[in-house]
């Protein structure tokens, strides 16, 4: 029997979808009957989705940095670097 | 050809041509993340700043020779991490990172029949848009990151947000596949904990 343990640490494998159909269906039906992992569960989704969700603040972030990079490109191609 | 990479194929030819569009999609998409994997290697956010820099002129001048035989993001990261690598050696730090992730304070959650001692709570408004303490979620997000264990934060970020194969990630951080799950799983659980201190 699955333990609520057991599951928790296959929950990243299982939302990776890493996991073979007999362990999906072993977590399925244990999510079926316990509360406290599928909130666990949703949680973990959650997780994730605040996880990527900050990436793409730091995409709309600033860009000071560039023209810096640039200029430093451009000299160096001009005296052959 | 999916959506994305088509763009992702524009974007390349308009780096090699040199412009300055495509070259603004690619540090806003890497750069923020490229400084974190850099501080995670130098223990130092000033260095990993320079690191990150002195990356994206590498970048620039090299990317007539990328081949393609990884993904660009996979690419810039790999040149990333052997120029942080090789200032660690320079500053005289360990270039391996500590890959010992335990497990055993999450475990305390459950009782000796491997049951939850007490209910994970309900994250009803845990959204982006949330406002805690006078800042939004994602600032505490973003906390909680940098202040994970470096092989965690690397890990967490190259394949978590910078979505770069498994392999990828293990070949750029010199680490195992075992190595990297471990590492991932124990980071996911580490931001989760953060965010259930915020409360649900």
């Amino acid at each position: 029997m699955l333990t609520c343990r057991d599951l928790s640490h296959q929950a990243d494998a299982f939302l990776d979808g890493e996991l073979g159909l007999w362990k999906r269906l072993r977590i399925r039906l244990h999510l079926s009957m316990c509360e406290g992992c599928s909130r666990f569960m949703d949680q973990m989704r959650t997780t994730r989705s605040l996880l990527r969700a900050e990436a793409d603040v730091a995409e709309s972030g600033e860009i000071a940095g560039i023209d810096t990079i640039l200029a430093a490109f451009h000299e160096g191609k001009q005296s052959g670097g | 050809m999916p959506a994305r990479t088509e763009h992702d194929a524009q974007v390349l030819s308009g780096l090699i041509e040199g412009k300055r569009e495509a070259f603004e999609i690619v540090y806003r998409r890497h750069n923020a993340s490229m400084v974190r994997v850099a501080s995670a290697i130098l223990r130092n956010r000033a260095s990993a700043e320079e690191i990150a820099q002195e990356t994206w002129i590498a970048v620039l001048r090299n990317i007539g020779g990328f081949e393609g035989r990884s993904s660009l993001a996979g690419w810039i990261f790999t040149i990333l991490s052997n120029k942080a690598k090789t200032r660690a050696k320079r500053d005289g730090l360990s270039v391996s990172l500590d890959t010992s992730a335990d497990d055993s304070t999450f475990d305390d959650a459950f009782d000796g029949r491997g049951r939850w001692r007490d209910m994970p709570e309900l994250w009803d408004e845990m959204t982006p848009e949330r406002i805690v303490d006078g800042r939004q979620i994602l600032a505490c997000v973003g906390d909680a990151i940098d202040g994970l264990p470096p092989a965690q934060r690397a890990v967490l970020v190259l394949r978590g947000q910078q979505d770069l194969d498994a392999e990828e990630v293990c070949a750029i951080l010199g680490i195992t596949e075992g190595n990297m799950r471990v590492l991932l799983h124990r980071a996911r659980l580490s931001l989760r904990q953060s965010l259930d201190r915020i409360g649900g």
